[in-house]
């Protein structure tokens, strides 16, 4: 089945007590990878595990490579691998014993590249898997996710406590993983460093709402922050920043336009932002001002 | 078949500690319970407890008989202990493994339906392995395995399963999937409450018996509840399929909840 995005989701809404997820549209468009950012408690766990189908949705569409998730689930399951923040096998497993679970659930799993990963992770493969260091455990997963030709890569916080040498093994191996056109993935994380290395697109979401979503490149060059004096910020108008930073000696603005404002104030001096900074005005969004 | 082979090898390998565990207390009891029997027939437990007039007396007239059954029933209760599938769900839950589970191409009844495959092959391997204890224990004791051996060792494994299944009522009733002390004692409680009523029944059958008359009162005692299990033992296999169906959709019912 041939498709153009590996992720559609459409007004996707769940409702909690206390939470709503509200109405999240987003793509993620096949060979590319999506960062999937927010604070803790945001509504990532709960987008991802809806359209995982673990959850039920009160609302919405959602396709993943190109099928229904609910009534062809099991088709998209025999195609995807989804990585979690905890290695979830138990410990008295080794790596030799997940091979063969996986060799029966995964109609296409490919024993040779889960042995190279083995050997390229360094990882033991009768060592139970409770003696495994946070590191090792994660590389098994990821082992375990690329072993069976799935065409996307679904990750929850997967990078979250690792240190930044094993991190950016990862990264490396995602980077190879998506050489091949079929592959896409979905990240969700708060590590925007990560996202800002290997992300084609992102997607920030907030308290259940969705912020801002499309190409990073264009998201990082539209933003900016415009650090200026508490006089020229009070003759902003509101409506033409998404929030600023008061501090004692001035404020730091961020656009979300900064070609138009830059014309609208001539000398404003704009600079480039990241992923984080973006992430924190936006969540500060509704205080419009807020102080350090 | 690939899929449920491979699940059924994994719920095995999470159950390989019970099962071993299990099995060799299954043996040490077992061999206990033979040397017991040989000690009794021509050893020292014959010598040390006989008079002078070659007999038994008092209440060790009914040892080699309570020897007999505890050779039979006290291993089968270890071996029981091997078809409890509440551990393997309560580990898949504490390691994150049921949450990535239904990441799987893998349905929650494929699933547990490995569990409730695996505790199937453990009761054949109990009863199995139980007649041919029983067998030996006959031979040791010179009686003969009846029908009345067989059916209390269903019995057995009913009241087991019975015991599963209150604990998942009560795990469904507190919406809840987590193993919990207040489940077990549910079960054990409702065990009690069944079997207050019946030990008055039976203390009310003894009571015309002369208070210093232990021995008569256990023989009448005994008498009473082989009469009450030859009239339950016709309906242990139907009640043994309805114990693990009832389980089974339990637990499913308990796992779909869960997911919602």
């Amino acid at each position: 089945m041939s498709y153009e995005n590996a992720v559609e989701i459409r007004d996707l809404t769940k409702n909690y007590d206390g939470f709503t997820l509200d109405k999240i549209s987003f793509n993620v468009a096949k060979g590319s990878v999506m960062g999937f950012i927010g604070q803790n408690g945001a509504g990532k766990t709960t987008t991802i595990r809806s359209l995982l189908n673990i959850i039920p949705v009160d609302s919405g569409e959602i396709h993943i490579l190109g099928m229904d998730h609910i009534k062809e689930e099991k088709a998209i399951k025999e195609r995807i691998a989804v990585v979690f923040d905890e290695l979830p096998f138990q410990d008295i497993f080794t790596a030799a014993n997940m091979a063969k679970i996986f060799k029966g659930i995964y109609p296409r799993w490919n024993g040779e590249t889960f042995e190279s990963y083995l050997d390229r992770f360094q990882l033991p493969r009768r060592k139970k898997i409770g003696q495994f260091s946070k590191g090792m455990k994660m590389k098994l997963q990821i082992a375990c996710a690329l072993s069976h030709d799935a065409e996307l890569l679904i990750m929850d916080e997967a990078t979250t406590g690792l240190d930044p040498v094993v991190r950016s093994e990862i990264l490396d191996i995602f980077l190879e993983y998506l050489e091949n056109e079929e592959h896409s993935i979905l990240m969700s994380s708060h590590i925007t460093s990560d996202l800002e290395k290997i992300a084609d697109s992102v997607t920030f979401i907030d308290r259940g709402k969705l912020l801002v979503s499309g190409y990073k490149d264009d998201i990082l060059e539209s933003h900016g922050v415009a650090k200026c004096s508490r006089r020229d910020f009070m003759e902003i108008e509101p409506a033409d920043y998404v929030s600023a930073r008061l501090n004692d000696f001035g404020a730091e603005v961020m656009v979300s336009d900064r070609a138009a404002i830059s014309r609208k104030y001539p000398g404003m001096v704009i600079d480039n932002t990241t992923l984080e900074e973006i992430m924190v005005f936006y969540v500060n969004k509704g205080k419009k001002e807020w102080r350090i | 078949m690939n899929k449920m082979k491979a699940l059924l090898w994994r719920e095995y390998m999470l159950g390989r500690k019970k099962i071993l565990f299990s099995l060799i207390a299954f043996a040490m009891t077992t061999v206990l319970g033979w040397l017991a029997l040989i000690s009794i027939k021509h050893g020292n437990l014959e010598t040390a407890l006989k008079n002078v007039d070659g007999e038994f007396p008092g209440m060790t007239k009914v040892l080699d008989e309570l020897l007999y059954y505890a050779a039979m029933y006290v291993p089968a209760f270890m071996s029981i202990m091997m078809t409890d599938e509440n551990g393997a769900v309560s580990s898949d839950l504490k390691s994150g493994w049921k949450l990535f589970g239904r990441t799987l191409p893998v349905t929650a009844a494929e699933s547990l339906g490995a569990k409730y495959i695996l505790k199937v092959i453990s009761i054949a391997a109990v009863f199995l392995v139980n007649m041919g204890n029983f067998a030996v224990v006959s031979l040791l004791a010179d009686k003969e395995i009846t029908a009345f051996h067989v059916n209390a060792l269903l019995l057995l494994i009913n009241i087991s399963l019975l015991s599963g299944l209150v604990k998942d009522a009560v795990l469904y009733r507190a919406k809840t999937e987590k193993e919990t002390f207040f489940a077990e004692i549910a079960s054990i409680a409702v065990f009690v409450i069944l079997c207050i009523p019946y030990f008055r029944r039976l203390n009310r059958n003894v009571s015309g018996i002369a208070a210093n008359d232990n021995l008569q009162s256990l023989f009448k005692m005994m008498g009473v509840m082989a009469d009450d299990m030859k009239r339950i033992f016709p309906f242990m296999l139907p009640a043994m399929l309805v114990l693990m169906a009832g389980g089974y959709f339990l637990h499913l019912m308990i796992v779909r909840r869960a997911e919602k």
